[in-house]
């Protein structure tokens, strides 16, 4: 094929189609949320759906923009781009502060917020920077120059607060890892310190990423599960403390895992993978099983602090602890096999207020009320297409500069879809970041799009690249 | 694809190591993805399952339950439809400041926490302010304004700034109702009004009162709608199964003025007395429908409460006060004349025991006197009559319903006590003894019930409290008075008895009560009575209880009413402690109740002769006369109107005022003549009050600098 003829050669049109569908779902479901029989035009400006289609408009003009600009030029002004967005978010610091966080910039309610596009700057440099260092000789000031790119913006988003974006940023050490940069030398340089100890290489700090957030997720999870019980009525059991379920899921996991594994690894291997797997299997256990004990023996007031910043013990104990996440979870819950019907969303409709931040944060739950189980496996069906094809894109790069932004896109996404929907279905701290392409609001619309058609654009320019 | 291979070169290591992290990353993304995808299926499937299996192995419905929906309950209303126990419906009131737009949070939260502070003053309006911030700006989304609001209240809430906005935008989140049972009038009618209280594990059922005798009205009907489980809670689901039917009204027969009267007449004589308890009942002569019943029972404190209702539900020897049925009794059988003689010696020996007069005797007198002074000479008379056959005697009071249970409505009645000579507790002093009341066991209402019989002509009615049951404006259910007897006794007995009556007030012990507005006609009685051991005690420390019973009018009787107090502590005698209540009961209703007095102006023509009016402005003049449906005249129309009285109607017509000239003011207030006077720019001087009628400086004179003298009669 000869490259570039047209600006529509190349296009990756199964994903657009994807993104279209996706775009067209939400606004649908926002303006089911939001409808106000007195203002039923889904042009009314007035209304969260007009303003949606507005955004969306913006959106679709502004990836029209970033199409037509030559890929090269992202790569040559990512320092500048990277520099604008920061000192926004210098700036929004100024800035009265509205909900307790100062993450607004601009007039009314036509805000954007820098966050946002400080995930596009930042990845556009990190890719800039990955493609220019050797990746086979990395040292500690390469490995910290990638760390600061990522960890300066991220910094000044906890200012504000918003811990969501800032939960989203370390979907960029997944990258890093990805391209192998390690904290490897990091590691060595302190080691190496100890007189007598001479290291190359160390496992901790090349697998360090992986290590940490392994940790992390099963001490969220444990944490986020270890107040509830459940039964194993089949044999008899009831009330088990949720350890003992957290132990079951990890046991099921590991099975699969070893059984998923044994068909890719050589015989040579597998009882190297049955012993990694059970080895993996005890650890993880045994690390969950101390984060549910050392959690129940803390203080309350601990507990309380603990709990708190996962978004578990709200000061709403309409419901009991655990406001947001029982009434999303019920909503979900609530749509069953085919859903109640388009517009017929009794729990997470705005009139009800049952479910808070249904048109944002929380529109899972009146699509999943809507559309029931059909609805929810064709969204989350789009949305896998769309991950997986996005990491496809990124390994069928030929520059190293594309593909590092090609897998930034693809776990930044990831992340808000992971977390998103795990908030929703109560397996996430409710920590209120929106769900791509779906939930209402400007920036993420906006930024979103513009992070996508960059992809689509470098995406049909990856011919032009040479080695 | 294999795993990590050491033997191939270190370049394809490499490459291969790359290789790993990417397919880690693809693996990780799938089972994160797997997980919430499961998870989702997981909800929505348990949302829905239809059916799951308990620990019984039983299989049910898994999610959704039933529950009532509470009705709201019925009120009490008085007579006059003012309610005496209502359903108040109360609300927790939240806010979620954080959906409140920062333009309108900005602008109205000064105003909203003045309006806040002045409903709710434990917060200044600063601290309100700082409150809602604070709250706002850590993201509290339930943040609690006010606990148990009244509707009004609430609805004052919602005009608020800010909160004016709804809920979605202003942020005022109200809780469903709360249903409290209220008394506005406290302890006033607290017993008879009662409770109810459902059953339930720990107890059954508790039926006091009006509350507990018409909880079927009062309860409504309950409805059902559906809940959900999900999470740890229960949430409705909307789903109406059965719509809830609100509770009738109870109205009863109560007037709240007169039980007003009552209550705080025998309160006042209880603190006087330091008395144990008392209790007062009015009740309507032809119907037999309560107007009034209070009991008040001494507590620690020194005060007194409805905490019992002794009324219906304390049985004591009546004492004197039965010395009505004795009479009728004996009137009945033909055993007496009211105008035989009899020697009130003072004492009277029975046996070993003696009955005494309590001031020593009145020596010969009729029947009639003996009745109006009390005297106990009656144990005689009766013993005398009926020595052959006491039987006679007890059935004849039988016969006046003495000995039967007036089937009340409401719960608590205790039966009479009256013995037959067969009677393991019968004596040879019972007969006597019963003749003025011992022996014998009536609750205040039964003795009130045989007085109002005598009242009503002989014809005995049941005590009701409820006149009607209504839901709405519509009755659903009429209470029409009850005759338990047609006729107790002659119509002669009757009309002897209600002279003894009327006696009793004019010559006996009920004289100090006399009233000179109207008559009342009525029976003193003052009983000994005995301890908790069944004794009486020594002398100087015998109880008493006192009493006093009786109707009013007495020529056309309206009401019966009874004062009963127990253990008076510093008088004993029936008139002075009972008997005052009863009057100050009977003045208060007389004065009050309209129907005793005709109208001042009934059956006049409503303007006999038009009244005489001042001159003056138009507007006032036609005012005061539309007001008091003056027929009047306007023949020309002008700002200033003269008057002349016609025979039946005013005449209105224009006079002229002039700016250049004094004014003719003759006539009018010295209001409207000051004022006009003064408006040319001269002096006025008032003079006397009433209408002008010279003025110092005659009308149509130039304006000057004189003071104008105006004369008024």
């Amino acid at each position: 094929m000869r490259q570039g003829d047209k600006l529509t050669s190349n296009i990756d049109w199964p994903i657009l189609l994807v993104y279209f569908l996706i775009l067209g779902m939400g606004l649908m479901t926002v303006y089911s949320t939001a409808y106000d029989a007195e203002h039923p035009n889904i042009l009314d400006f007035s209304m969260l759906y007009g303003r949606q289609v507005m955004w969306i408009g913006v959106s679709l003009f502004l990836g029209l923009v970033v199409f037509l600009i030559d890929s090269e030029i992202y790569r040559k002004f990512s320092i500048p781009i990277y520099i604008g967005t920061l000192m926004l978010l210098v700036v929004v610091l100024f800035t009265p502060p509205i909900n307790g966080a100062r993450a607004w910039l601009g007039v009314g309610s036509f805000g954007i917020q820098p966050a946002e596009f400080a995930k596009i700057g930042t990845a556009i440099l990190l890719a800039n920077y990955i493609n220019r260092m050797n990746i086979k000789q990395q040292n500690v000031k390469n490995v910290l120059t990638c760390l600061a790119i990522i960890i300066i913006p991220m910094g000044l988003i906890i200012l504000q607060p918003d811990a969501g974006t800032f939960v989203v940023f370390t979907s960029f050490f997944f990258v890093l890892y990805r391209e192998g940069i390690t904290f490897d030398p990091i590691v060595l340089s302190l080691i190496n310190l100890i007189p007598g100890v001479k290291f190359k290489q160390t496992w901790i700090g090349t697998h360090f990423i992986p290590l940490l957030f392994i940790i992390v997720i099963i001490s969220v999870v444990t944490l986020l599960l270890s107040k509830t019980t459940f039964d194993l009525a089949f044999v008899g059991l009831y009330e088990l403390p949720s350890i003992f379920g957290i132990i079951a899921a990890y046991f099921i996991i590991g099975l699969l895992f070893y059984v998923v594994g044994r068909t890719i690894v050589g015989n040579r291997n597998k009882r190297r993978l049955l012993f990694i797997v059970i080895l993996s299997f005890s650890i993880v256990s045994f690390l969950s099983a101390s984060i549910s004990t050392v959690f129940s023996h803390l203080k309350q007031h601990q507990k309380n602090r603990i709990e708190l910043l996962l978004g578990l013990n709200e000061e709403d104990q309409r419901d009991g602890d655990d406001y947001n996440r029982n009434r999303a979870m019920t909503a979900v819950g609530s749509g069953g096999l085919t859903g109640k019907g388009y517009k017929k969303a009794t729990l997470a409709s705005v009139e009800s207020n049952h479910v808070p931040e249904s048109e944002t944060d929380f529109i899972f739950c009146p699509f999943a009320e809507e559309w029931g189980f059909v609805g929810t496996s064709v969204l989350m069906g789009l949305y896998l297409f769309l991950l997986l094809r996005i990491v496809y894109i990124a390994e069928r790069q030929r520059s190293v500069y594309n593909r590092v932004y090609a897998y930034s896109v693809g776990m930044i996404l990831f992340y808000h879809f992971a977390i998103n929907i795990g908030m929703n279905i109560g397996l996430a701290p409710v920590i209120g970041i929106p769900l791509p392409f779906f939930s209402y609001g400007g920036s993420s619309m906006m930024s979103f799009s513009a992070m996508f058609f960059i992809l689509l654009k470098l995406d049909s320019q990856r011919r032009d690249t040479l080695f | 694809m294999e795993f990590i291979s050491t033997r191939k070169k270190k370049k394809v290591k490499d490459n291969k190591s790359i290789y790993l992290r990417a397919y880690l990353i693809y693996f990780s993304f799938v089972i994160i993805m797997i997980v919430v995808v499961v998870k989702t299926i997981m909800l929505q499937f348990e949302g829905r399952s239809e059916v799951f299996t308990t620990n019984d192995g039983v299989q049910e419905k898994m999610p959704t339950r039933t529950v009532k929906r509470i009705p709201r309950r019925g009120e009490i209303l008085d007579a006059n439809y003012n309610p005496m126990i209502t359903s108040v419906s109360f609300y927790d009131i939240h806010m979620d400041p954080t959906v409140i737009d920062q333009k309108l949070f900005d602008e109205g939260i000064n105003e909203l926490s003045q309006g806040l502070s002045e409903m709710y003053p434990t917060r200044s309006a600063s601290e309100w302010e700082r409150y809602i911030r604070s709250a706002r700006s850590s993201k509290k989304r339930y943040l609690l304004i006010k606990r148990k609001a009244t509707i009004e209240e609430k609805k004052e809430l919602a005009n608020l700034p800010i909160f004016n906005k709804g809920r979605l935008k202003g942020g005022l989140i109200d809780s469903e109702e709360t249903i409290v049972r209220k008394r506005p009038h406290g302890e006033l009618l607290k017993r008879t009004l009662g409770y109810y209280r459902a059953p339930d594990r720990k107890a059954g059922e508790l039926r006091v009162g009006i509350e507990g005798a018409f909880n079927d009205y009062l309860a409504g009907e309950y409805g059902e709608e559906i809940e959900q489980k999900y999470g740890n809670g229960w949430k409705k689901t909307g789903q109406i199964i059965r719509e809830s039917v609100e509770g009738a009204n109870v109205v009863t027969s109560i007037d709240l003025e007169i039980q007003e009267v009552a209550h705080t007449e025998l309160e006042r004589q209880l603190r006087n007395q330091d008395a144990k308890h008392g209790s007062v009942i009015v009740m309507d002569v032809k119907t037999g429908f309560v107007k009034a019943i209070a009991s008040l029972t001494k507590a620690s404190d020194g005060n007194y409460y409805e905490t019992f209702n002794h009324a219906i539900g304390t049985k004591e020897v009546p004492g004197s006060t039965f010395k009505l049925a004795s009479l009728m009794a004996l009137l009945e059988d033909g055993k007496v004349n009211i105008t035989d003689e009899v020697n009130a010696s003072g004492e009277y020996h029975f046996y070993n025991n003696v009955m005494t007069d309590h001031d020593g005797g009145y020596g010969k007198i009729t029947i009639k006197q003996a009745f109006e002074k009390s005297s106990n000479v009656f144990t005689k008379i009766v013993h005398n009559a009926y020595k052959g056959n006491k039987e006679s005697f007890v059935n004849r009071l039988r016969s006046f319903g003495l000995a039967d249970s007036l089937g009340l409505d409401i719960k608590g009645e205790v039966k009479p006590t009256m013995y037959y000579p067969s009677h393991p507790n019968w004596s040879g002093i019972s007969l006597p003894w019963m003749a003025v009341g011992y022996e014998v066991q009536q609750t205040p209402l039964q003795t009130l019930a045989f007085y109002n019989a005598v009242a009503n002509n002989g014809k005995f009615v049941k005590p009701q409290f409820v006149q009607e049951i209504r839901r709405g404006q519509e009755v659903i259910k009429k209470f029409e008075p009850i005759v338990l007897r047609e006729r107790i006794c002659k119509e002669s007995t009757i009309r002897t008895l209600k002279s003894c009556l009327e006696g009793v007030m004019i010559n006996g012990t009920g004289r100090a009560l006399k009233s000179s507005y109207f008559s009342i006609a009525g029976k003193t009685g003052t009983a000994r009575i005995l301890n908790a051991d069944n004794t009486y005690g020594d002398k100087g420390s015998y109880k008493y209880q006192a009493s006093f019973v009786g109707y009013f009018p007495a020529d056309e009787p309206m009401y019966s009413c009874i004062v009963v107090i127990s253990e008076p502590k510093s008088d004993i005698y029936g008139a002075r402690v009972s008997g005052t209540v009863f009057s100050a009961i009977a003045n208060k209703v007389y004065a009050s109740t309209l129907k005793y007095h005709e109208a001042i102006n009934e059956k006049k023509q409503r303007l006999e002769e038009a009244p005489v009016s001042k001159d003056g402005n138009r507007t006032d003049l036609e005012k005061v006369l539309r007001t008091f449906k003056v027929p009047h005249t306007i023949h020309n129309d002008g700002e200033w109107l003269s008057t002349t009285k016609q025979e039946k109607s005013i005449d209105l017509e224009p006079r002229y005022i002039g700016d250049k000239t004094v004014p003719n003011v003759v006539g009018m207030s010295a209001k409207d003549a000051v004022f006009l006077i003064e408006k040319t720019g001269m002096r006025a001087k008032v003079i006397g009050y009433g209408a002008v009628v010279t003025q110092s400086i005659p009308a149509g004179t130039k304006v000057s600098n004189n003071t104008v003298v105006l004369t008024l009669k």
